[in-house]
């Protein structure tokens, strides 16, 4: 748990993928992983392509390979489960390495750890290029309901907050002799939790008083970003257009 | 756990994300359009955030994380609670990378809409069920807790028997799910029993869920037979739906125990019940009927329990 861990993502450098606005961002990160799941899993060399393409779009935002990879490796707990398919799969069965696993939990395990790994890292650079607020002005840009993304605003803007308050109620309880090791001690957790929800709520209605005071009336004010020019809209596309043409090709070449 | 990219297919992801946005917009439009609104439901959503981050010590050395789901219905009601958590879900797919893009509206349909719409209920259901004063919250929110951890790992079994690549047979799924969930459930439902509780001790007004509960212990009020109908009708429909599919081979237990030796006494042939542990090709309304006998047999075993036990209680 650490005290800018919405952050944690961003890399603070001024690139041309860090100007491009935000909503195409989305749209055309939305739009590759939706190409690539679509691809063929068995198209091992198309794969390897739009993980290039991946990488060259992270060099392009000025990110290194290896902040990518640190940043990837943090996925694979959720990509654990798909190491157990060969394992636990059935059908015809094939030796690898002196052991015996199934063909199809293989490939079930490939697919999912290869597109889960492209979709990652895509995203990875889109936030990393990208600051939280924008992607909320970028989903407003894209007709999303102004509710949601006000209300997601504050999420963001109080989440350092709260979980800076459950760091702080940590450290009281270490230095009172908290040792948490056992799952009765979980309920010493859970007290403090009821403590902050109490504390979260009773700063939502300071905050919404103070907004009042300011005449707040139900909108909050969106950032102007300028529209996307044509070159940005031609540049952002060419990614997923190249991964969709990847994807069609990979059905169409068995 | 949030699903990644390339675990359960196009169609199946396009229609969970249709159905979540559907029940996104039906629990929004159940919400006051007035204005604390937008900052007290962005509080709560950053505490549930930072609450999913919170580890807790499960036994020597690992730990798992918590969903926050029941407790978000408990203390902000299902409709906000499912607003919330949607866009908790939503944020740490866009701004965390957790969990896939195109595997956004089956997270969204787990964690945002499944698993509190599952512990909004189940809480509703139990606590009315008791007497109605604040004791009975702490042990509502312990099952709703439960529920609506399995309940979300029931919507991703559901899933990947809809659109997963079927490398691993949905049944040892199946298992492996309920089991681990049943353990992480119980944990969670006792967390979030513990900060209701707390909650209630320092700002009662604050819980949704406790709202017109008494405060002092008195005698329950009086039963609600509107819901307990409504639940054992949704009981025995989802046993009608869901019974003729699992029962094409014996369960787990059913399995290990014939394995075993366990069992060896065949039930009286002559029974409409005898059929399903006797053949494997049990028909389907044979089927339905043990299922709907069970459930009413566990309904009125746990009716006869609660009310024995209330007895004893207000004695």
């Amino acid at each position: 748990m650490s005290a800018t861990h919405t952050h944690a993502f961003l890399s603070h450098q001024n690139s041309a993928l860090h100007r491009l606005a935000p909503q195409v961002k989305l749209v055309a990160c939305i739009w590759f992983v939706l190409a690539v799941v679509a691809t063929r899993r068995e198209a091992l060399a198309f794969l390897a392509i739009d993980a290039m393409l991946v990488g060259i779009t992270a060099l392009a935002g000025g990110l290194s390979l290896g902040f990518l990879a640190r940043r990837l490796t943090l996925g694979l707990p959720f990509i654990l489960f798909a190491f157990l398919l060969p394992f636990l799969g059935g059908g015809p069965q094939i030796e690898v390495g002196g052991m015996t696993i199934s063909e199809p939990g293989l490939w079930a395990a490939w697919n999912i750890v290869a597109k889960a790994t492209l979709g990652l890292g895509v995203v990875v650079v889109m936030a990393a290029t990208t600051p939280p607020p924008d992607v909320l002005a970028g989903l407003e840009r894209l007709r999303f309901p102004h509710f949601a993304t006000a209300t997601a605003g504050f999420m963001l803007r109080y989440l350092d907050l709260i979980v800076d308050d459950f760091r702080r109620i940590r450290i009281a309880m270490a230095s009172r002799g908290y040792r948490g090791r056992w799952f009765g001690s979980a309920f010493a957790l859970a007290s403090s939790a009821g403590t902050v929800f109490i504390r979260c709520y009773e700063r939502g209605e300071r905050v919404h008083q103070a907004m009042v005071a300011r005449g707040y009336v139900g909108n909050m004010p969106i950032p102007a970003h300028p529209s996307p020019s044509r070159q940005q809209l031609m540049t952002a596309c060419g990614l997923p257009t190249l991964a969709t043409g990847l994807a069609a090709l990979s059905w169409l070449i068995k | 756990m949030h699903i990644p990219d390339g675990f359960i297919n196009g169609i199946t992801s396009l229609g969970a994300g249709a159905g979540a946005l559907g029940a996104l917009n039906a629990c929004l439009r159940r919400l006051p359009r007035i204005d604390p609104l937008v900052p007290l439901t962005g509080l709560a959503g950053a505490f549930i955030f930072a609450f999913q981050m919170l580890n807790f010590p499960v036994a020597a050395g690992t730990s798992g994380h918590l969903v926050g789901a029941a407790l978000a219905a408990i203390l902000l009601g299902p409709a906000r609670a499912v607003v919330t958590l949607s866009l908790v879900t939503l944020l740490q797919a866009l701004v965390l990378a957790d969990g896939g893009i195109s595997a956004l509206g089956l997270n969204v349909l787990n964690l945002g809409v499944v698993a509190p719409l599952a512990g909004g209920a189940t809480y509703q259901v139990v606590v009315y069920s008791f007497p109605r004063r604040r004791a009975s919250v702490a042990s509502a929110a312990v099952v709703a807790g439960l529920v609506s951890v399995l309940a979300a790992a029931m919507a991703l079994v559901a899933e990947y028997a809809l659109g997963g690549n079927h490398a691993v047979p949905v049944r040892t799924v199946l298992t492996a799910m309920v089991g681990a969930h049943v353990v992480v459930g119980l944990a969670e439902g006792l967390i979030t029993s513990a900060v209701v509780a707390t909650v209630l001790r320092v700002r009662p007004d604050l819980v949704r869920g406790a709202r017109g509960l008494a405060p002092v212990t008195q005698t329950g009020g009086r039963p609600t037979w509107g819901i307990t109908v409504a639940g054992v009708l949704g009981a025995a429909v989802l046993l009608a739906l869901l019974l003729p599919r699992s029962s094409a081979d014996p369960d787990a237990f059913t399995s290990v125990a014939t394995d075993q030796g366990l069992v060896t006494t065949a039930p009286a042939a002559d029974s409409p019940v005898a059929e399903r542990n006797a053949s494997r090709k049990a028909s389907t309304s044979s089927t339905i009927v043990a299922g709907v006998l069970g459930t009413m047999l566990v309904f009125g075993a746990g009716t006869g329990l609660f009310t024995a036990l209330r007895r004893v209680g207000n004695r």
